[in-house]
């Protein structure tokens, strides 16, 4: 009996894990999306189907549909592949500034989708800078944006891997004869599978649901599951075609989920890892460093546009529109000056932060355990899938859906100022379990095994078989919530309190008025924001909390 | 074979590598002996092309291998903890370097049951490298370094991670597959078992420079000085007249004004003995008696007693001195 | 040993840095609940003697659009002058407040509504999401701007704006051409590739301008306009922001006709100088008129009639046009810069908003067929 128990009760400890953030996913994201369904395809208590046939007969669905997977497929390989070499120098290799190239990538994380769009239509329109490429408002505008938008995401997700990874088995492939690029494709490529695959993932999903860059850099041309769905539901009322997108939506990213965690699972390994992996540049290693180059080259171009156009007015250089960001009459535009947003955005992203990195860790610790039963096995891998779905539904939905169910106690949060936080948790969340579930994985189930054999109850033996290796992934996920939360906007602008507006909300309400003076400001906004980026994952990078160490 | 001029490697600042100059002749194997963190780890990295060198050549044949890339040198590297290719079963680690070579399938099959058969793991082919105990994962990483049929195999303290008997079988199998090889090797170590086991030449490198190369029978029997000689075992260091008086119990010459080196075997408690001394305490290690004694005229010393006597603080005991375990420096 | 220390430094590190995380977000989190941010009155009863900002009848929670701004002192003068607290809810543009009432009929998230215009009046009064009131002495001019039919029993107006073409006048000046006058001007070769618009099925002047030309062309001529608009290279981009901050030349772009408002001009003169560059169309308008009222099952319909009263007084309405770029339905005094420069379309186009509630999805997929195809 005593046995029994002891192997129970470990069980039960990871099922009490995984209870709060289910509760959190089931309160704030399946009952919200459940009840915009039910208002479709449910109305008045009765199935209601009549609509289905005809919305998946359009043409448009179709082309949509078509639309939104081949661009988010091919925006998720380009990211890729630009992202690699960019987390090879930036985690491989030790320089001077790396710590702020490394902040510098993550900048465009955070820029208002807005602002990025009148940027890159700014450089790319027939009289601006790069007019000659002709890809204003042209399919390859969207993509270099997703690319754009989403390196962040492969270069920290891959680089908190790759940085642990033990340098000594590219270097017996390299001494058996293997050539750099065998190396890479035989011994490095596997080791990163799956944290390859995790950063696909999240940029796959976040390049489906792109909404606003798509419409702003591609012109109306091109439409995507995303913008139909906003427009059937906040123009159309149309809530029964719009669930029948909803529900494809749905079903394409689950299929999409359930196929990397396969692969996933296929190139899952423990990992031995070595501190101090990364050295100096070597000869060999310029082209990588030049491919590297030319990707941050890319990301800057459009934020020093921003800047530099933040710093002229009419006449010439400026600083008036820094000066104004203090002030809260500057812009009739605005209820506050845009210091007290920062005040709300900053305020509200610890929060968001905090909440997303505790439930993160949860979800972490929870799906990186790999129980013998195959039944479990499957409950874990869904439950892995599960909290990656926020990223795949579209904002308007959810937003709705907190409208129309959370209404009555004890959960009438609509107008309370958590709902925010909470949205952009929900956001952030998938980052969180993202990065630190290829982490956890990895590492030898055998080291906890021994911790317990050694005495250690469950958790004191995670602690110690996983702690030390979770030190530095911990830090760039809390890193990378606190971005998702400062740039957040989608799901923000929906449930902040015009009186606690954050950064965004007010880059975009400046945006939307006309006056030269009110652009200025959004720009100069825009650039304090990045600023305030780089300098928290500055920060982050500098605090060096634990290495990734062996035993 | 493989000849080294004043190899130094740097770091910044810091010289890990000092002037090395080294030769390992062909069919042979060197042993680069040396405590932790005295660059003999990184001496192996600059051979296999990992590391830049700040001077010096290194060179196989008589051909520099400046600018050559580590996978074009030919040699292979097996390290302490194996890094054997988690995604790859067994075969696959051992096969590695001939499918880079494009060895048709087939033979590649073969190939690698042969080898599997010579490092004593014969079947294992279908497993997977994590089920695999740490012996068995060295001699996978042993059969994929010869699989490559290296011109060098570099080793990098191959055996330290094991348990004392699996090493002490292991280091005799590796000692025979060489040989029997013919393979050329390299190894760095901070065990002077191992590299006794396993070398015909050592050399002993201390803060980044060589202090003393030479047959391993040498090395081991006259360490140059008293640094080397503490490295490799030597524990107790005698001079003038307590020198002069074990010398003669051993039968050796005067060392006249030098020091006189003793191994711990050196002194054995013996009712023949000719000296005498008064056990300070006793301790029992693997075959024998380890004794701290206060040995009449000459002082505090190390010696060996059989596992028969019981020895306690304050007996007094006979002590024979054994040529062997003595040099002079 | 060493290692054992600096891990639990590391672990006491980690521990610490987690708490004060967890102290910060929870002060934050409490902070955020002190203010008057649920639905529970947090008002004392008896706050008769208290200063006047003090409020004493609970809250009225008005639910707007996010482009609702008034400054704060005219924000506390409700308080002042009724008692009543205000909380204020943005979300969306006018159609996804609409939306957002309708879906909420049954527990409305507020008790006013302010920002309903008159393209989705009708749905909002057919839908039944809003109580009859209308102020008892409606200030003179109001009544013009108000809903034809029985919309006029629900919704009040507030402000008003016209969607027209503008035109950068410097561009034209230099080119030595003269700029459009008409709709129909732009099918004119002559102004041939010079003309952006966001889209109808994106912005919300994007769909005004559609509107306009469904009025101006009739029902079944519009497409063909359109379909000559877009042969003669007109470009359609998703937002306002866009068009202006991009496209146009007065901001640097390639187009000297825009969409935008009536009002937009006055923002455009140069430093230095005492008059726009640019201009409005006036017979191209299109007239938006954003209306309140009290919302069907409020938990304050008194407060939410003492708020629709209170966006006609003469304090919010004067301060309406520099706070949200419209013009006030009522006769106050306008802004310096809006009474020189600002101007209003004599007739604006018309259309009837319960044929823009019957029509407008089939218009918006017609029109998307037709120019973004």
């Amino acid at each position: 009996m005593g046995r029994h128990r002891d192997r129970l009760i470990p069980a039960l400890g990871v099922g009490a894990l995984a209870l709060v953030p289910l509760l959190f996913l089931a309160v704030f994201f399946v009952l919200p999306v459940g009840g915009m369904l039910a208002r479709g395809l449910y109305p008045d208590g009765a199935w209601d189907l009549s609509g289905v046939g005809e919305v998946l007969g359009r043409a448009r669905t179709a082309r949509v549909l078509l639309f939104t997977i081949g661009m988010a497929s091919l925006g998720t390989v380009l990211t890729v592949l630009l992202g690699l070499p960019l987390a090879f120098v930036l985690y491989r290799l030790t320089f001077p500034g790396r710590g702020v190239l490394r902040a510098v990538v993550v900048m465009p994380f955070v820029l208002p989708t807005v602002v990025v769009g009148v940027m890159f239509r700014a450089l790319l329109s027939s009289g601006g800078p790069l007019g000659l490429l002709g890809w204003d408002r042209h399919w390859m505008a969207i993509l270099l944006a997703f690319v754009f938008f989403n390196l962040a995401v492969v270069v920290r997700t891959v680089g908190g891997m790759w940085e642990g990874l033990d340098r000594r088995a590219e270097d017996a492939a390299a001494a058996l004869g293997a050539t750099p690029g065998q190396v890479f494709r035989t011994v490095t490529l596997p080791a990163l599978a799956p944290s390859l695959i995790s950063a696909a993932t999240l940029v796959f999903l976040f390049c489906s649901t792109a909404f606003g860059v798509v419409l702003t850099l591609g012109g109306l041309r091109y439409g995507t599951i995303e913008s139909e769905i906003y427009l059937l539901t906040t123009e159309f009322l149309d809530l029964q075609g719009a669930a029948v997108l909803s529900l494809i939506q749905l079903v394409a990213v689950v299929a999409m989920l359930a196929l990397a965690a396969r692969g996933r699972a296929r190139t899952e390994q423990s990992v031995s890892r070595a501190r101090g992996a990364a050295r100096p540049p070597r000869r060999a290693d310029w082209p990588l460093l030049a491919a590297a180059g030319a990707v941050v080259g890319f990301i800057l171009l459009p934020v020093l546009t921003l800047a530099w156009r933040s710093l002229r007015d009419g006449s010439g250089w400026t600083l008036d529109h820094y000066r104004l960001l203090a002030d809260p009459g500057a812009s009739p535009a605005l209820r506050v000056s845009i210091l007290e947003a920062v005040q709300n955005s900053l305020r509200t992203a610890v929060d968001a932060t905090v909440l997303a990195v505790v439930l993160g860790l949860c979800v972490a610790v929870v799906v990186s355990r790999r129980p013998r039963a195959s039944g479990a096995r499957r409950v874990v891998s869904a439950l892995d899938g599960a909290f990656m779905l926020p990223l795949g539904i579209s904002a308007v939905t959810v937003g709705f859906g907190f409208l129309i169910t959370l209404d009555r106690p004890p959960l009438d949060l609509r107008s309370s100022a958590v709902l925010v936080p909470i949205a952009q948790a929900l956001v952030a969340l998938p980052l969180v379990v993202r990065t630190l579930t290829p982490v956890l994985r990895s590492v030898d189930p055998r080291l906890r095994q021994a911790a317990a054999a050694l005495g250690a109850g469950p958790l004191r033996a995670a602690w110690t078989a996983e702690g030390p290796v979770l030190g530095r992934p911990l830090l760039a996920a809390t890193g990378f919530a606190f971005a998702v939360s400062l740039g957040e906007f989608g799901a923000t602008s929906f449930l902040a309190r015009p009186d606690r507006p954050t950064v965004p909300v007010v880059i975009y309400q400046l945006i939307s008025r006309p006056g030269v003076d009110n652009l200025g400001m959004a720009l100069a906004a825009s650039v304090l924001l990045s600023l305030l980026t780089v300098t928290v994952m500055g920060l982050v990078e500098r605090l060096r909390v634990g290495s990734v160490g062996t035993f | 074979m493989l000849r080294l001029d004043d190899v130094s490697v740097r770091f910044g600042d810091t010289v890990a590598v000092d002037e090395v100059s080294l030769e390992v002749p062909e069919g042979q194997v060197l042993a680069v002996l040396g405590p932790s963190g005295c660059g003999k780890s990184t001496l192996l990295r600059a051979i296999a092309g990992l590391e830049e060198l700040a001077t010096g050549t290194v060179r196989v044949d008589g051909r520099d291998l400046a600018g050559v890339p580590t996978h074009r040198r030919g040699f292979a590297l097996m390290f302490q903890d194996g890094q054997l290719f988690r995604h790859l079963d067994v075969a696959g680690n051992v096969g590695y370097a001939l499918r880079l070579r494009g060895v048709p399938r087939s033979a590649v099959a073969g190939q690698v049951e042969d080898l599997l058969e010579t490092v004593g793991l014969p079947g294992y082919g279908a497993r997977a490298v994590t089920t695999l105990s740490g012996g068995e994962q060295q001699r996978v990483a042993l059969a994929r370094a010869l699989a490559a049929q290296p011109r060098l195999l570099l080793l990098d303290e191959p055996l330290s991670a094991l348990d004392r008997s699996l090493r002490e079988r292991l280091a005799g199998d590796l000692r025979g597959i060489l040989t029997g090889t013919g393979t050329t090797a390299l190894l760095v170590t901070h065990d002077h078992d191992e590299a006794f086991t396993l070398a015909d030449r050592m050399a002993v490198m201390l803060a980044g420079r060589i202090v003393q190369h030479g047959p391993t029978q040498e090395v081991w029997t006259r360490p140059v000085d008293r640094q080397v000689a503490e490295f490799i075992g030597f524990g107790t260091f005698l001079e003038q007249e307590p020198a002069a008086r074990v010398a003669r119990a051993a039968g050796l010459p005067d060392p006249g004004g030098r020091t006189l080196a003793l191994r711990r075997a050196a002194l054995r408690i013996d009712d023949a003995g000719v000296l005498g001394a008064t056990v300070r305490g006793a301790a029992a290690i693997s075959d024998a008696v380890r004794v701290d004694l206060d040995l009449d005229d000459v002082g505090a010393v190390e010696a060996l007693a059989g596992q028969d006597v019981t020895l306690r603080p304050g007996d007094r005991v006979r002590v024979r001195a054994d040529a062997t375990g003595i040099t002079v420096l | 040993m060493q290692y054992a220390d600096t891990h639990r430094s590391r672990t006491a590190l980690l521990a610490a840095g987690l708490g004060l995380a967890l102290a910060v977000s929870g002060c934050t989190l409490m902070g955020g609940n002190e203010e008057p941010a649920g639905n529970e009155p947090n008002v004392p009863e008896n706050a008769g003697e208290t200063s006047q900002t003090s409020p004493k009848n609970g809250e009225v929670v008005l639910v707007t659009h996010d482009s609702f701004n008034l400054p704060d002192d005219v924000l506390a003068g409700f308080t002042e002058e009724t008692g009543y607290e205000l909380v204020v809810q943005a979300s969306g543009d006018a159609g996804s407040l609409t939306n957002q009432l309708v879906l909420t009929k049954d527990s409305p998230t507020g008790d006013a509504v302010f920002g309903i215009d008159n393209t989705f009046a009708t749905r909002a009064v057919d839908e039944g999401v809003l109580a009859a009131y209308s102020p008892s002495d409606l200030p003179a001019g109001v009544s013009e701007h108000a809903l034809p039919g029985d919309g006029a029993d629900y919704l009040t107006p507030v402000d008003y704006g016209d969607v027209c073409l503008n035109v950068d006048d410097a561009w034209f000046a230099e080119e030595g051409t003269a700029p459009p006058q008409t709709l129909q001007d732009l099918t004119d070769p002559a102004y041939r590739d010079l003309f952006v618009t966001p889209g109808a099925s994106s912005s919300s002047p994007g769909l005004a301008f559609l509107l306009a030309t469904i009025g101006e062309f009739g029902e079944d001529g519009w497409q063909a306009y359109w379909e000559d608009l877009m042969a003669n290279g007109a470009r359609v981009t998703s937002g306002w922001s866009d068009a202006y901050s991009v496209d146009f030349t007065f901001s640097g772009g390639d187009r000297p006709i825009v969409l935008s408002y009536a009002s937009s001009p006055p923002f455009t003169i140069p430093e230095g100088g005492d008059e726009p560059t640019t201009s409005a169309l006036l017979d191209t308008c299109f007239r938006q008129v954003e209306y309140a009222g009290v919302l069907e099952g409020a938990a304050n319909p008194e407060g939410a009639q003492a708020l629709v009263d209170y966006l006609l007084t003469e304090q919010v309405q004067a301060a309406i046009p520099d706070s949200m770029y419209v013009f006030p339905v009522t006769d106050v005094e306008l802004p310096e810069l809006w009474a020189r420069w600002a101007q209003v379309a004599p007739e604006p186009i018309d259309l009837d908003p319960a044929l823009i509630e019957q029509h407008r999805e089939e218009w918006v997929r017609e029109w998307a067929d037709i120019a973004t195809g």
